[in-house]
């Protein structure tokens, strides 16, 4: 860290494709992401006009894709794939890569004074890693029996047995292939975040200085590098009751439409066991970043101190330990045994207080403070706002007694799309509007950003409160169509609307791409500073160089929520200023 | 600094409407009343839930549209940084009320009913049924007069008995097979025994508030008393593949002694 | 309120840990995780139908002592290597003589042995009628030692790094790395034996 190397001018390729640079891999993730969103939400539109519109026909796609769409229908087996590529990309390939790799990326090494990660080489690797990951998955849309159909959770006997649905051909096994890749290069970032946080700080910077970003960022990888394992062991263990003819997963003395099954003694909970132990921690993988995103955005752009700092460490350390032993509130009808189950239960709802508190430590950050209400700040109160309605929607779903009636209900869709759907995409986007002026050293427009902001906001709540209730009116999720059922008649025009603000949401997103493309050439231009911001980042130019900082070194002196407390024409300090730079009230 | 009046009225007029269009969603309510036994107490944790977290919505909304309302309006923040006791003190609302709605509620409400789904009742007690799930499926096995389930098997099954019951073992011979529909005697104990032949299943009785997922390799007892007689829907709820959408059932509730007329019926048939 | 928070600079309380170390101790981490998860699959696996033991071939305890042997000479190189010391000043700079070449030289072949036995472990199961989808226990035999396998190649990997870059802190990795498998191994064979 001492003396840094001279960064030489390099050629196109060696700048912005095969760079070592923390901030360029950090933009190709959020690039990736970009692309992989247009394919997630694009199967989410055509999820929603068939459950709108059961039996529409969409004469376009019909003309696109003949097979997947005979006389622009679609037939169930593709619905099902849909869903199941929809929640794996989402999760996976644009939350994950997008919050986590890409701000991650971006943010740790230029937040903490270091002028690149622990190990650059590892970092592209990591990046290069999830090329191919993305590619295998996309790729599975094109294989005998089409994608992947047995749910983002690929529960076996479904997922194991190739004839039990026409995706758990060779689709399901390009899906393993994937989140194995996936997994591969989510533990190489992991690795170089934990060793860049301990070990690269500038002088000065120590734990309890670290923006919020950095502490959610390190906690997250901590947990995505314990709660990863698992699910590979589980991948390779489903691999082979697929391929290899074991029985991990199938019990004996099955048989689909008449057909036996050579399998013998196998227990499908323990997939479920196994996949849930990732699958919750991932969660919170995703969902720390976004709160840290947010905290950083609602201190800055309200003026204020953030509320409580340590005590929301300490929550996020809690959660973080909490979350991964809960995994069973996934299971509460699955046969597991109830009384475990209310152990779970129990679990689970503790950790809805330390998650209390950290709501209300944003909201407490906002009090007394002077909100500039510009895009950047609209989404993350839009994220606070979720966050708090999402969550509660946890309560429900945690306590084992609710949960029998809204268990695989649209309660549940709702629910998550709330947390790992909304408090993440929403602090993402808030992220972007802070952050971009520093990635690109130009501004988004403002007024593009606010409608953006109006556009989602609305068409996020039509969608997900609306869901929960649906759910709570009994109807189960994954369901082609509902016309089998006349209690569930009524649902129809909760579906109409959902779907309405699932377009409204499209177009919002397609305004933001606009803005973006836009403002990348021709937005205002930004300054080193222009939000009055703490942190070590805004101290480098915009954008920074390879290197991060022209100076020297920065050294930190103060913790990084220095707003408001002091008198003067300038209201913050930023973490780099010494005593004599920043004159101190009493 | 520059001031966005028509962003700040409207951001608070929108976090006020927020609990505004969950309660009118609340309201409108299409699900039928439980018809079982555990039903209502299942109801009333959910509405016990949803009274507590709505209220905590419509609160933290509240103060959200105040302080967006108010905040946005000064030039300079009036407050510094807060002294870290006065952090951890306030620590202690959401503490205290998470405490009581989310850890409150499931001991109160919650456990007795969960109590009530999984514990037998004595033997003899209860109507024991045999569900079996299959792609795309339902059926039904009743014990007969002797009370016992004969074997099985995948070359006894037929268009009639999906099951498959070998008719020369002596406990299956009376055995009663119906596909689809699940007939059961109002105000008893009901006490299924689930399996699956091929991939994971889950039986929903929306109505009866029932869900319980039935596992291959695995018998899964669940328990309920339905109270009310009538023709309901059974779902399936756990992705099993193409027709899982249309994998219905039709739980038939009659009275104790309209149900005994009809075992005996479909015992001559 | 509106006290200063002004600190005076201060060096971050260094870690006593180099970046490898960490980097080693999360990937131990790791594994160690995925193991634990197949452990309690078996565990899991077992309960449920269709287990049969499978009587292990004898060649694992030679194997064993093969591993501990390797292990046993890669700290022999790791502690003569300490005593050589770096040549830059920074600790994790430090480079390796030529000293400690024969131990590694002999902790590879021991190693390779050890993969070569596993591999004869395997053909004798084999050549018993024993393969992959026979019985769960034999699936858990192939896939464990299989994945211990390839951990072991990674360590090689690692091994003949250090030993074209002659880094001290490589080595030092490598040996622990080394170590750590060592006792996975004692673990996965006490789970298939004993379990």
């Amino acid at each position: 860290m001492s003396n840094h190397e001279q960064h030489a001018p390099l050629g196109f390729w060696r700048k912005y494709v095969f760079s070592l640079d923390h901030k360029v891999i950090g933009l190709q993730y959020i690039g990736m992401a970009v692309v992989m969103a247009l394919l997630g939400s694009g199967l989410a539109m055509i999820m929603r006009i068939q459950l709108a519109w059961p039996g529409a026909k969409l004469s376009w796609l019909g003309k696109l894709f003949p097979n997947a769409f005979p006389e622009g229908l679609l037939a169930p087996e593709h619905y099902l794939s849909i869903i199941t590529m929809h929640g794996t990309v989402m999760v996976f390939f644009v939350i994950s890569l997008a919050l986590v790799s890409g701000f991650g990326n971006y943010l740790i090494p230029i937040q903490i004074g270091a002028r690149d990660m622990a190990y650059p080489f590892l970092n592209a690797l990591s990046f290069w890693v999830m090329v191919p990951a993305c590619l295998v998955m996309i790729a599975s849309f094109f294989v005998e029996g089409g994608a992947a159909a047995s749910g983002w959770t690929a529960y076996p006997p479904l997922s194991a047995l190739k004839n039990a649905v026409p995706g758990s051909q060779w689709g399901q096994t390009l899906w393993l292939l994937a989140m194995a890749l996936f997994i591969v290069s989510f533990t190489m970032g992991g690795l170089n975040y934990v060793t860049t946080v301990l070990n690269l700080r500038a002088k000065g910077m120590s734990l309890m200085r670290m923006p919020l970003t950095i502490w959610t960022m390190f906690i997250a990888a901590i947990i995505g590098l314990v709660s990863f394992p698992p699910l590979t062991a589980a991948a390779i263990m489903l691999l082979f009751d697929r391929h290899g003819g074991t029985s991990f997963f199938v019990p004996a003395g099955l048989s689909i439409a008449g057909k036996p099954v050579m399998h013998d003694g196998g227990t499908p909970l323990l997939w479920q066991h196994l996949f849930w132990f990732l699958g919750h921690p991932e969660v919170y993988v995703l969902i720390l970043p976004g709160l840290g995103i947010t905290f950083e955005i609602l201190a800055t752009h309200a003026r204020k101190t953030v509320f409580g700092y340590k005590m929301i460490v300490w929550c996020l350390i809690v959660i973080a330990v909490l979350g991964c032993v809960v995994w069973g509130h996934h299971m509460f009808v699955s046969g597991m045994n109830p009384w475990l189950g209310e152990f779970f239960t129990i679990g689970t709802l503790i950790i809805t207080i330390p998650s209390a508190i950290i709501g209300l430590c944003m909201l407490a950050t906002l009090y007394g403070g002077s909100l500039r209400l510009n895009a950047a700040l609209l989404f993350a109160l839009g994220t606070l706002a979720l966050f708090g309605t999402g969550g509660f929607g946890g309560v429900f779903l945690g306590n084992a007694t609710s949960d029998i009636f809204l268990h695989d209900s649209y309660f549940v869709v709702g629910h998550f799309h709330f947390m790992i759907g909304g408090v993440t995409l929403f602090a993402t986007l808030a992220g972007l509007y802070h952050w971009f002026p520093k990635m690109f050293g130009r501004h988004l427009n403002e007024g593009l950003g606010k409608i953006h902001f109006w556009l989602s906001i609305l068409g996020f709540y039509g969608m997900f409160l609306t869901m929960h209730f649906v759910g709570i009116n009994g109807a189960p999720r994954r369901y082609y169509d509902f016309k089998a059922y006349k209690m569930l008649e009524g649902l129809q025009t909760y579906h109409l609307c959902i779907t309405i603000s699932a377009f409204t949401f499209a177009v919002a997103s397609i305004i933001f791409l606009l803005n973006v493309t836009w403002s990348l050439w021709r937005g205002k231009k930004a300054e080193r500073n222009p939000w009055d911001a703490t942190t070590l980042e805004w101290v480098a130019p915009s954008p920074p160089p390879h290197g991060n900082w022209d100076g020297p070194d920065p050294v930190v002196h103060r913790w990084p929520y220095d707003l408001s407390t002091h008198a003067g024409a300038k209201d913050f300090a930023m973490q780099t200023e010494g005593p004599d730079k920043a004159p101190v009230t009493s | 600094m520059k001031r966005s009046p028509i962003t700040a009225l409207l951001l608070t007029v929108f976090s006020l409407l927020v609990p505004v269009y969950g309660y009118f969603l609340w309201s409108k309510k299409i699900l039928p009343a439980p018809a079982s036994l555990h039903g209502t107490g299942i109801d009333a944790m959910i509405k016990y839930s949803m009274v507590c977290t709505g209220l905590m919505l419509l609160a933290g909304h509240v103060v959200l549209a105040v302080f967006i309302w108010k905040y946005s309006r000064q030039d300079r923040a009036t407050i510094g940084r807060v002294a870290g006791k006065t952090e951890w003190r306030w620590a202690l609302l959401p503490l205290i009320l998470m405490t009581v709605v989310a850890e409150g509620g499931v001991l109160v409400i919650g456990l007795p009913v969960w109590k009530q789904l999984h514990v037998t009742g004595k033997p003899g007690e209860a109507v024991v049924i045999e569900v079996v799930a299959q792609q795309f499926q339902w059926s039904f096995r009743y014990p007969g007069p002797d009370g016992k389930f004969g074997e099985t098997g995948l070359k006894y099954a037929t268009d009639y008995d999906l099951i498959g019951v070998n008719r020369k073992d002596p406990a299956g011979k009376d055995d009663l097979v119906q596909t689809a529909v699940l007939t059961v005697p109002a105000g008893k104990l009901i006490h299924l025994k689930m399996k699956s032949k091929d991939v994971i299943h889950s039986l929903f009785l929306p109505v009866q508030r029932v869900k319980q997922d039935v596992v291959p390799g695995m018998v899964i007892s669940t328990m309920f008393t339905p109270t009310k007689t009538g023709k309901y829907d059974i779902l399936c709820t756990e992705l099993c593949g193409l027709g899982h959408y249309k994998m219905r059932g039709v739980l038939n509730v009659l009275e104790p002694a309209a149900y005994e007329e009809w075992l005996k019926e479909e015992a001559e048939e | 309120m509106a006290a200063t928070y002004f600190e005076p600079a201060r060096e971050v309380r260094a870690l006593p840990v180099s970046n490898s170390q960490i980097v080693l101790y999360g990937v131990l981490a790791t594994v160690t995780m995925l193991f634990a998860a197949f452990a309690s699959a078996y565990m899991v696996r077992q309960g449920s139908g269709g287990w049969q033991p499978v009587a292990l071939p004898g060649v694992l305890w030679l194997n064993t002592l093969l591993l501990a042997g390797s292990s046993a000479t890669i700290e022999l190189a790791r502690r003569q290597s300490r005593t050589v010391g770096g040549t830059d000043g920074l600790a994790n700079r430090a480079r390796l003589d030529a000293a400690p070449t024969r131990w590694l030289i002999g902790s590879n072949l021991l190693a390779f042995a050890f993969l070569a036995g596993q591999l004869l472990s395997w053909q004798q199961l084999a050549a018993a009628g024993i393969y992959l989808p026979t019985n769960p226990h034999a699936s858990f035999f192939y896939i464990m030692t299989g994945l211990h396998g390839l951990h072991l190649l990674g360590g090689l990997v690692l091994l003949a790094v250090a030993w074209i870059t002659r880094r001290e802190t490589t080595m030092s990795c490598a040996a622990t790395y080394w170590h750590f498998l060592g006792l996975v191994w004692l673990g996965v064979l006490a789970l298939l034996k004993y379990a």
